[in-house]
C-alpha cells in the first residue's frame, strides 16, 4: 500500500497527521486527562507534537531535495474529504504544501515541541496540569491546520481556533480577575478581526466562486479584464484581510490584548509569541500576496502600520518594568518589523524574521519564565539583579535571546531584521526608505531596551526579591488551603505536615535557581537556534537571501520564479541595489552596539545616571509607561460608552420588558384566583359536578339524535 | 317501550341507580357512599341483563359475572380504604378529607 503511493500523495496524506497528532493528544487529555493523566499530561502532548514536527521535518526535506516539485507547480494541494457541502457551496478539508507552509509547519511544531519540554518543567504539579496540556495540544492542532489549509474557510477555522486556544490558555488561572479580564480582552480585540476575516472570505467567494488558493491566487486573478471588473471588490479583500491579520498579529490599533496576555502561564506566553497566535497574521498575508499586489495602497498600509507598530510598541518597551510585558511589546514591535517587510513585498524578508523571531522570543520567554520560577513570580526588573551568578545557564542562554533581537552583528535577528530594511530602502515605493529610517531607529531603541532588562536583571550585584526561592502563590486555592492532599495549592509541592514522605529525595536539597533539565534544555537548543538560524539567510543556498531565500523563492507567485513578487505591469519596477545592501547592514550592526552601549552605560556602569535621566524627561518617561494611553484612549472611546449604553439597555430591560412579562405573567395568575373556590375538596360537591356534566352530556346527545 | 316487560326490568335498573345517586350525592359517612356506589352498579347490571334476556345474547350476561367479580375486588379494596382513613381520623365522615381545596 504505501510503496504505491506517490511522494505526492505521501506527503499530503502525513502532512495531513500533522494537525491529526495534537488534535488525539488534546482529546485525549481532555477526556482521560482527570482520571489517567493527572500527573503524566505532558507525555501524550510531547508525543504528539514530536511526532508532528518529524513529518512537518521530513515534508521541509522532501521539498529541498526537490522530490515534490511538479513540473509546472511549486504546491501540491489536495481535498482530502468534503467539509461543508451546501448547494453550489463547498468547502473541503484539504491541505496546501508548498515551501511557505512547510517552513511555517515545521518551525511551529517544532518551537512547540521545545515549550512542551519547558512546560512538563514549568508547570509540574500545578491544579489542572492536564487542562493546561489539552488546551496546548489543542492551540497547536488549530495552528498547523491554518497553516496547512488549501481554502480560505479552512483557515478560517483554525484562524478562530487559534482564538479560542489563546482565550483559554490567557484565562488559565481563571479564579484570578485579571487573568480573566486579559482573556476577555484578546478575545474581544480579536473578534474585531475575525470579523474583517470572515467578511473578506465572504467577498472571495462571492467574486472567485471558489475558496481555494489554487483558485483564487493562480486562476482570474492573473486575467487583468477579470482585476479591471472587479476593482472594488479587490480593494476591500486585501484591506478586510488586513484588519483580520492585524488583530491576530497584535499591530496597532488592535495590539493592546498582547501585553496583558501574559497574564497566562508563562509557557503560554512564549507559544503565543512564537510560534502558534502572532505569526499567523504574518502568513496570512504572506499567502495572499497575490492579491495584495493588485492593491498596492493596501500593502503600502500594511507597511506604514507596521513600521508605526515597530517604533511604537519599541517606545513602550523602554519604560515598562516588567519582564513579560517587556517582551510582549517587543513582539509587538518585531511584528512591525515583519508586516514592514510585508508592505514593502519581501515576503521572504517577513517570513525569515518570523522564523529567527519564533527562536528568540520563545528563548525569552522562556528564560523570564525561569527567572519567574526561581524568584518566586516577581518580574520587577527594579526588585533583582546580579542574577547570573545564582542562575549561569538562563543568563547565557537569555544573553543569546537578548543579542538576537537587539540585532546585534552575528545573531539571528540581525540577518532577518537586515533583510527587511534593506528591501525597505531599495523599494520603488518612494516611503520605502522613510521607512527604514525608522526601523534603523527602532533597531537601536530595541537594542537599547532589550539590554536594559538583561544588564539590570543578571548583572551588577547580586539583589534577590524577597520571594526568591518559593513557589509562584497559585491562584486556585486561598493561601494555606489545599485540595484533598493530593495537589498542593504552591505548584504541587508537598505541604510541610505529614506530606514530606511524598518527597522525592532530591528535592530535599536547595534547587537550582535554573530550576530542572526539562526546563533548561530546551533553553539550550531556543539559545543555539537563536544564534545560529540567522545563518540559513546567509549561506545554504547560491540564491541570493542564503538557505531561506532558495528555499522560498521556489514559490512561483505571478508567474514569476522569484518569492519576492514583480510589481505589476505599468508601475516602476524595483531598482535593485540603489542603496547598497552591506551599508545598510552596516548601519544596522553599528546602531545594534550602540544601543547595548547606551544600555550598558545606563543600567550596568552607572545606574544612577538612569534615574537622573528618568527626572529630566519625566513627561515623556511618563507617557511611555502609560502606554501611549492608548488603553485609556480605548476606555474613554469605546468602553464607557458602551458601559452607558449597557446601563441605559439594562434599564429599559428592567422595567419595560420586565413590565410586559409581568403583565402576561399576571393574567393565568388572575384567571387561577377566579375559579379557585370550585376546588373544595369535598366530595359531594365532585359528585354532583360530575353527575351535573354527564347530565349535560347526555342531554346534548339526545338533543343531537333527536 | 313496546316491550312492556323490557320496560319493567330497565326502570328497574333506573330506579336503583337514582336510589344510589341519591345516596351518594346526600350521604356523609364513607361506608354509606360506598354502598350506594354498589347500588348504581346493580341498577346497571340489570340494566345489561335485561338487555342480554331482550336480545337473546349471552355477552351482555357474561359480561355482568366480570362486572360483579371485579365489584366484589374493587368493594375489598375500597373497605380496606376506608378502614385506613378511620384509623387516621377516627371518623367515617367524608367532610373530614377535605385537604385537597384550592
Amino acid at each position: 500500500m504505501y510503496s504505491s503511493w506517490t511522494p505526492h500523495e505521501a506527503a499530503i496524506i502525513f502532512s495531513a497527521l500533522i494537525p491529526a497528532f495534537p488534535l488525539a493528544a488534546a482529546i485525549i487529555l481532555a477526556l482521560l486527562g482527570a482520571k489517567w493523566f493527572k500527573k503524566s499530561a505532558h507525555v501524550p502532548a510531547i508525543i504528539s507534537v514530536a511526532l508532528s514536527f518529524a513529518i512537518a521535518f521530513k515534508l521541509l526535506l522532501m521539498f529541498q531535495s526537490g522530490q515534490l516539485a511538479a513540473p509546472n507547480a511549486t504546491y501540491i494541494q489536495s481535498d482530502l474529504w468534503t467539509w461543508i457541502g451546501a448547494g453550489g457551496f463547498k468547502a473541503s478539508f484539504g491541505i496546501f504544501l508548498d515551501p511557505l507552509s512547510c517552513l511555517f509547519a515545521a518551525f511551529v511544531t517544532g518551537i512547540s515541541l521545545l515549550i512542551f519540554i519547558y512546560s512538563s518543567g514549568y508547570m509540574e504539579g500545578d491544579y489542572g496540569y492536564f487542562r493546561f496540556f489539552a488546551y496546548m495540544s489543542i492551540f497547536v492542532f488549530f495552528m498547523t491546520t491554518l497553516v496547512l489549509a488549501n481554502n480560505f474557510l479552512l483557515v478560517y477555522l483554525g484562524w478562530e481556533g487559534v482564538g479560542l486556544a489563546s482565550y483559554l490558555l490567557i484565562g488559565y488561572y481563571y479564579p484570578r480577575p485579571a487573568a480573566r479580564d486579559a482573556a476577555t480582552k484578546a478575545f474581544i480585540t480579536n473578534r474585531v478581526g475575525d470579523t474583517c476575516f470572515a467578511v473578506a472570505v465572504l467577498m472571495i467567494y462571492l467574486t472567485f466562486h471558489s475558496l481555494k488558493f489554487s483558485h483564487v491566487f493562480y486562476g482570474s486573478l492573473q486575467s487583468p479584464a477579470f482585476r479591471a471588473a472587479h476593482r472594488t471588490v479587490l480593494f476591500w479583500i486585501p484591506l478586510l484581510l488586513m484588519f483580520g491579520a492585524f488583530a491576530k498579529s497584535a499591530q496597532f490599533p488592535l495590539h493592546v490584548w498582547l501585553p496583558d496576555a501574559m497574564e497566562g502561564p508563562t509557557p503560554v506566553s512564549a507559544l503565543i509569541h512564537a510560534a502558534t497566535m502572532v505569526t499567523a497574521g504574518v502568513y496570512l498575508i504572506a499567502r495572499c500576496l497575490p492579491l495584495f499586489l493588485h492593491d498596492l495602497p493596501v500593502l503600502h498600509l500594511v507597511g506604514l502600520i507596521g513600521c508605526f507598530t515597530a517604533f511604537m510598541a519599541a517606545t513602550i518597551a523602554m519604560c515598562q518594568y516588567d519582564m513579560k510585558r517587556i517582551w510582549a511589546y517587543s513582539t509587538i514591535s518585531q511584528l512591525g518589523y515583519m508586516f514592514l517587510g510585508l508592505g514593502v513585498a519581501t515576503g521572504t524578508g517577513a517570513v525569515f524574521h518570523v522564523f529567527t523571531h519564533a527562536f528568540f522570543k520563545a528563548l525569552l520567554f522562556l528564560a523570564t519564565g525561569s527567572v519567574m520560577h526561581a524568584m518566586g513570580g516577581e518580574l520587577d526588573i527594579r526588585k533583582m539583579s546580579g542574577l547570573r551568578k545564582k542562575m549561569p545557564i538562563t543568563a547565557i542562554t537569555i544573553l543569546m535571546g537578548c543579542l538576537a533581537l537587539s540585532g546585534f552583528p552575528g545573531w539571528s535577528g540581525f540577518f532577518s531584521k537586515d533583510d527587511i530594511l534593506s528591501a525597505a530602502m531599495n523599494s520603488t515605493w518612494h516611503f520605502g526608505p522613510w521607512l527604514a529610517v525608522v526601523g534603523l531607529l527602532t533597531a537601536l531603541i530595541t537594542a537599547y531596551y532589550t539590554f536594559r532588562v538583561f544588564f539590570r536583571v543578571f548583572t551588577g550585584e547580586l539583589i534577590l526579591p524577597a520571594t526568591a526561592g518559593q513557589h509562584e502563590p497559585s491562584p486556585f486555592f486561598p493561601p494555606g488551603e489545599t485540595p484533598g492532599g493530593e495537589y498542593v495549592a504552591n505548584h504541587g509541592r508537598p505541604a510541610a505536615d505529614g506530606a514530606a514522605k511524598d518527597r522525592p529525595a532530591h528535592a530535599k536539597k536547595p534547587r537550582s535557581f535554573d530550576g530542572e533539565p526539562a526546563m533548561w534544555l530546551p533553553l539550550i537548543v531556543l539559545a543555539i537556534g537563536a544564534t545560529f538560524a540567522g545563518y540559513l539567510g546567509v549561506f545554504g543556498s547560491h540564491a541570493p537571501g542564503g538557505w531561506i531565500g532558495g528555499f522560498l523563492g521556489r514559490v512561483p507567485l505571478n508567474g514569476t520564479i522569484q518569492y519576492v513578487p514583480t510589481l505589476p505591469a505599468g508601475l516602476p519596477q524595483p531598482a535593485p541595489g540603489r542603496i547598497n545592501p552591506t551599508l545598510i547592514m552596516g548601519i544596522g550592526a553599528a546602531l545594534a552596539v550602540l544601543g547595548v552601549l547606551i544600555a550598558a552605560y545606563f543600567h550596568r556602569i552607572n545606574r544612577q545616571a538612569a534615574a537622573k535621566v528618568a527626572v529630566v524627561l519625566r513627561p515623556l518617561v511618563h507617557f511611555l509607561e502609560n502606554k501611549w494611553y492608548i488603553d485609556e484612549l480605548y476606555h474613554y472611546t469605546l468602553v464607557r460608552p458602551l458601559r452607558f449604553l449597557g446601563h441605559i439597555l439594562s434599564l429599559m430591560d428592567r422595567f419595560v420588558v420586565d413590565g410586559l412579562v409581568f403583565v402576561i405573567g399576571f393574567i393565568p395568575q388572575l384567571t387561577g384566583f377566579t375559579i379557585k373556590p370550585t376546588q373544595s375538596g369535598r366530595l359531594r360537591y365532585y359528585g354532583i359536578g360530575m353527575v351535573a356534566g354527564m347530565a349535560v352530556v347526555l342531554l346534548g346527545v339526545l338533543y343531537l339524535l333527536r | 317501550m313496546s316491550n312492556p316487560v323490557l320496560y319493567r326490568y330497565l326502570a328497574l335498573g333506573a330506579a336503583l341507580f337514582a336510589v344510589g345517586l341519591v345516596g351518594f350525592l346526600t350521604r356523609r359517612n364513607m361506608i354509606m357512599i360506598f354502598l350506594s356506589t354498589e347500588i348504581m352498579f346493580q341498577g346497571i347490571a340489570i340494566n345489561l341483563i335485561a338487555f342480554s334476556c331482550y336480545r337473546q345474547n349471552a355477552a351482555g350476561q357474561s359480561f355482568v359475572i366480570f362486572l360483579l367479580t371485579i365489584a366484589a375486588a374493587e368493594a375489598s379494596l375500597a373497605l380496606g380504604l376506608v378502614v385506613m382513613l378511620f384509623r387516621r381520623r377516627e371518623t367515617l365522615n367524608v367532610d373530614a378529607w377535605s385537604d385537597m381545596q384550592g
